[in-house]
């Protein structure tokens, strides 16, 4: 027999689990237990699992398999819930359509600012989708060797590919590169065959050329200077050479001193 | 209308039959189901007697040559049963036999009735023939799909059902498949157009001729080229036209040395000009420097022996210095005065750049393969901390030196090899996820990086105090919550030859 602390104990989590049903129209495990630990409570995973598989079995919530994985929503909101997931897939494709590539992070909060639902989610249903084919991903790389997806349509492939080759071809005539628009700008002057092109053909925001950078980072092709502020990418070898410099330099300076 | 079992008598001993099982294989390759055995031989049918039944002699030759897989499961080592002869006799493997072959290249067993016919008479050898998207497995080769968790070799299943070659030779019964050739060797076998042109070596000479043409005893390269593969291998490499292309390349590339260095430059990324870049991946700066010396001392090697052997100008690196990444680091290795790349420095970067096996090295010899390989992996060896295992990740251009790699891999018999086990969606980079100290004993492999010897020397379980390869991979599909785990549905490659579809 369940004691009065455990009767409590389960109430909580039930209470907890309704509320933010209610609140944002469906959650993974991990987006309650993450919730839940923000709002100052210390929860188990197995407690919420165990928690949301007692309230299905008394009717009061479903749920849904995306990407492998389980997805809750309250029975009322059923109908409502099918409609939002797919709206939430359509508007991922519409925001992938408006550019090259994006950060997994940039996808997720374009989201919720105009679904509620948990982050957990839209990251399955951005899986969904690249298990789908309709979008594709690849890796990033931040300085300090992170590691991030990154989304594109799956359509876009060759034009990215374009993009890379460019944005790789200027690294290395350049050596040193800030993310900036004004590298954007100097990217590309002419075409294949050395036409001049007008540059809003080029579809390139910095955003892109940023995670152009990132991914060509996770391959090696370019190192991202950890000791320079604004954190620029370079030609392998140049982050050394410039760090020999920059140690002789101070030590003139402080020789002179 | 079977006629009544009372009235029949036991194929085997004569004594009165209790029910019909089996089937009986005629010399027109005709059969006919339904045999009476007595109670004592129908338990033994398929365990100690063969199943089917023969007509005579013929007939089981015909058996063996169509369906070698059955053959091998329920005739092979057990009484066979002949109708028109009633002594029954043990059927056995024939006999091996003992041609010299160069070890690169493995021997074609047979082609078709004649050579099997031919078998008995002359001799052995092995042959791998790995395959795009399939997987050598204890019966045959199997397409990729998903990771089996009950397959002890690399588990790999067809998800509706599990086919076996014997199915494939029912296909090719068909007319639409008339002009397809099987070619038969002591492992694998395989079924490809008659017109086909397949590369071989005879009498030490590589020729291309069609698959109709290829004999007993030729041998068939590690893997099979296109019509047009020579064309493509010229037209890619525009730098061998425009220059004159020295004489003894290929008697340069046979070399250990460079062979191994050509298999290290696959690592190769544009730096600053003038210097040579390699792209390194290790958690210890110490032992980048350390492999940086080894490397140097390579490079001094081949530039002694460039010079001595030929004209071409050929300086060694003066010094290298260890540039720090976020994942990867780099060995910048520098020229003396600044001078640009030495002319074959700069030939073998071309050829990985370009993401091809110079055709010097796939006919070369096996030392010289291996020592490419050994370069291939000691530069591109890296730990997945996710995975907790070993793995070499190549670009997806490079689709032919994987290829490469995976059939040199499937020669020495290594099986701890998992290709592309993720990301299905991120094109432009293959994993290869491998148990390098079954690699490193299999391929007999001579070890100059420190991470691979430590590698090695952890052996299977543990890398930085951590489960590796087989078990944490195979675990972590066990455990479907984790997700991405299932191998690509496209084949790493598109085939060269395409195979006779299973399920038309």
């Amino acid at each position: 027999m369940q004691s009065s602390k455990d009767v409590k104990f389960g109430d909580i989590i039930k209470s907890l689990i309704s509320k933010y049903l209610k609140e944002f129209c469906c959650c993974t495990v991990k987006d309650i237990f993450y919730l839940a630990r923000n709002s100052g409570y210390e929860l188990k995973l197995e407690h919420i699992r165990y928690y949301l598989e007692s309230l299905e079995a008394h009717g009061n919530i479903k749920r849904t398999k995306i990407a492998r994985k389980n997805v809750y929503y309250l029975t009322k909101s059923e109908e409502h819930i099918r409609f939002t997931l797919r709206q939430i897939e359509d508007q991922i494709v519409t925001m992938l359509s408006k550019g090259l590539l994006f950060h997994t992070a940039e996808i997720i909060n374009e989201i919720e600012r105009v679904f509620k639902v948990g982050r957990g989610v839209i990251h399955l249903i951005l899986q969904q989708l690249a298990f789908k084919g309709e979008i594709s991903y690849f890796f990033g790389l931040s300085y300090n060797g992170k590691k991030f997806r990154l989304y594109f349509l799956t359509e876009n492939k060759k034009e990215l590919e374009k993009q890379i080759i460019r944005v790789k071809n200027y690294v290395l005539f350049k050596r040193l590169v800030f993310p900036n628009e004004k590298a954007v700008e100097e990217l590309v002057f002419f075409d294949e065959n050395g036409v001049w092109k007008d540059l809003k053909m080029i579809h390139l925001d910095v955003q892109d050329f940023k995670n152009i950078l990132f991914y060509l980072s996770y391959l090696g092709e370019v190192n991202q200077i950890y000791f320079v502020q604004g954190y620029p990418f370079a030609v392998p070898g140049h982050a050394s050479q410039l760090e020999s410099l920059l140690k002789k330099i101070n030590s003139n300076l402080e020789d002179n001193k | 209308m079977k006629a009544n079992i009372k009235d029949k008598k036991c194929i085997v001993c004569g004594e009165p039959a209790v029910g019909w099982t089996g089937y009986i294989f005629y010399s027109n390759g005709k059969r006919r189901v339904g045999i009476p055995f007595c109670g004592n031989h129908i338990r033994k049918l398929g365990v100690e007697i063969a199943n089917p039944i023969f007509e005579n002699q013929l007939a089981l030759e015909l058996f063996r040559e169509k369906h070698p897989d059955l053959y091998r499961r329920y005739v092979k080592d057990k009484k066979v049963i002949f109708l028109q002869k009633s002594q029954p006799v043990i059927e056995s493997h024939p006999p091996e036999l003992s041609i010299d072959v160069k070890p690169s290249f493995p021997t074609l067993i047979h082609k078709g009735r004649e050579r099997w016919k031919n078998q008995e008479k002359s001799e052995k050898i092995t042959i791998t023939v790995s395959l795009d998207s399939f997987v050598l497995t204890k019966t045959g080769f199997k397409k990729i799909r998903e990771l089996s968790l009950t397959d002890l070799v690399l588990g790999v299943k067809e998800p509706t059902k599990e086919f076996e070659w014997s199915d494939i030779i029912e296909v090719g019964k068909s007319p639409s498949f008339a002009s397809n050739v099987r070619i038969i060797t002591d492992k694998n076998e395989i079924t490809i157009d008659a017109n086909e042109s397949v590369r071989i070596v005879q009498q030490d000479k590589v020729a291309m001729v069609k698959a109709k043409d290829v004999a007993l005893g030729d041998l068939m390269e590690i893997h099979f080229l296109d019509k047009e593969f020579i064309k493509k291998e010229i037209i890619d490499k525009p730098h061998l036209i425009a220059q004159p292309k020295p004489s003894n390349l290929g008697q340069l590339f046979s070399n250990e040395n460079v062979a191994y260095l050509l298999g290290v430059f696959n690592n190769i990324v544009e730096g600053l000009p003038g210097n040579l870049t390699l792209k390194v991946w290790s958690t210890d700066i110490q032992e980048i420097k350390e492999y940086g010396e080894k490397l140097q001392e390579i490079m001094h090697q081949i530039s002694n022996y460039v010079c001595e052997s030929t004209d071409i100008e050929c300086n060694a690196p003066s010094s290298f210095r260890v540039e720090e990444g976020p994942r990867y680091s780099w060995l910048i290795y520098e020229f003396p005065d600044q001078i640009p790349i030495p002319p074959f420095f700069e030939i073998l970067k071309d050829y990985a750049l370009q993401g091809v096996v110079p055709f010097e090295i796939r006919t070369s010899g096996f030392k010289t393969i291996r020592e490419y390989i050994t370069g291939l992996l000691e530069v591109n060896i890296e730990f997945d901390e996710k995975w907790k295992t070993f793995r070499i990740a190549l670009p997806s251009y490079k689709s032919e030196v994987i290829r490469f790699l995976d059939n040199f891999l499937n020669f020495c018999q290594v099986h701890s090899v998992i290709k592309e086990v993720f990301t299905p969606n991120n094109p432009w980079e293959i994993n290869i996820y491998l148990d390098v100290s079954e690699v490193v004993k299999k391929c007999d492999i001579l070890v100059h990086r420190p991470l691979l010897e430590q590698a090695c020397d952890i052996g299977l379980g543990e890398y930085h105090k951590r489960e590796t390869l087989y078990p944490k991979v195979r675990s972590i599909t066990l455990n479907p919550s984790e997700g991405v785990c299932n191998i690509s549905f496209k084949p790493l490659w598109n085939p060269l030859i395409e195979w006779t579809t299973i399920h038309p």
